[in-house]
């Protein structure tokens, strides 16, 4: 079924969810276009596409993995566990009142390694072992991983207020 | 910590909404055309190979087509049907009206054609040349919602006529641009 109300419908449907999802991770508007793109057509041109019994989580998992594929295009997977070596600063606890935009902000300027495990786990509800699949690393770097990107994004938030 | 984590996840909707960028389905819509005509001529030449039976084309299976033809241009008219909505103020649709529409119409897709072209070249290689072509396309305000409601149609089609064909010859030397960086790299 690929009338133009369906494909419309999809896009309509998708295509928000799909492109932030894209963008929390890569970091890219312009890369978090193409893969949102990219990851509709593949769905379109899927022959079974019509017996996919839900769209929005089959879409959601090729969007993701197509994220991080472009992360590791660009090399940055290296800074992944490098980034974690280093320890973060010590940060005081943030105010309890941020809005939705100062974390979209302050989450786009943390580095990849801290955006992709707080997508994964905090945004799109993966658990440790379903990103350890996805991206290959262990289970207890991803928890630590987890916990130093709050605090990363916690200090940006207020550093971002200053 | 726990709070923001808190509120992050008591406001996950949110997230995943906002302004996109200018054009994306349109961009879209022009891909969506492309894969149809690329997966067209993909078959056109498997076709044309099995028929002169010269023996080096293998007889593979053919590709399953992604769309019929008649949901191209379908798809192609629902561009269209944006493009004119979003560059065109509703009003009386008298002949010379709808040519200056179309005209128009087309005049956009070319550019978001063209846009689409030299990005896929590029492939997300020169940042510097991506961002200069998304500063030709991309629009805070349409053109068509600044101008002056008190200009006749076929002023507000002048005027944005040659707006667009200004664009896309701009894009136009990107893609000389893109050319060249492409047999440099």
């Amino acid at each position: 079924m690929t009338s133009v109300t369906y494909i419309n419908k999809l896009y309509e449907t998708h295509s928000q969810t799909l492109y932030f999802t894209s963008l929390r991770i890569t970091g890219n508007s312009f890369e978090a276009e193409e893969i949102m793109h990219d990851t509709l057509l593949k769905f379109l041109s899927q022959p079974d596409a019509n017996e996919i019994e839900k769209p929005a989580a089959w879409l959601k998992s090729v969007c993701i993995r197509k994220s991080l594929d472009k992360l590791r295009e660009r090399h940055r997977t290296q800074a992944f566990l490098e980034e974690y070596r280093e320890d973060p600063p010590a940060t005081p606890p943030p105010p309890l009142q941020y809005t939705v935009e100062e974390i979209k902000g302050a989450l786009l300027l943390l580095p990849d390694n801290y955006r992709t495990i707080l997508s994964l786990h905090l945004f799109e509800g993966y658990d440790y072992q379903e990103i350890e699949q996805i991206t290959g690393t262990k289970e207890a770097t991803l928890r630590s991983l987890y916990k130093r990107a709050k605090e990363k994004l916690a200090a940006q938030l207020q550093q971002n207020r200053k | 910590m726990e709070n923001l984590e808190k509120y992050i996840q008591n406001n996950l909707e949110q997230f995943n909404t906002g302004e996109m960028p200018v054009g994306h389905q349109e961009r879209f819509m022009a891909k969506l055309q492309a894969a149809q005509a690329s997966d067209r001529q993909t078959n056109s030449t498997e076709d044309a190979g099995m028929q002169a039976g010269n023996g080096k084309v293998a007889p593979t299976r053919k590709a399953p087509r992604l769309f019929s033809r008649r949901s191209l241009f379908a798809a192609a008219g629902a561009a269209a049907a944006i493009i004119i909505a979003f560059f065109l103020t509703p009003g009386s649709t008298t002949s010379t009206e709808e040519e200056y529409s179309i005209e128009i119409q087309e005049m956009a897709h070319e550019m978001y054609m063209e846009e689409a072209d030299i990005l896929k070249m590029l492939g997300g290689k020169d940042q510097n040349i991506i961002n200069s072509i998304k500063s030709i396309t991309e629009e805070a305000i349409p053109l068509s919602e600044q101008l002056p409601a008190e200009l006749s149609q076929e002023k507000r089609a002048e005027i944005l006529r040659e707006y667009y064909k200004a664009k896309t010859a701009a894009l136009k030397n990107f893609r000389v641009l893109a050319y060249t960086d492409e047999i440099i790299y």
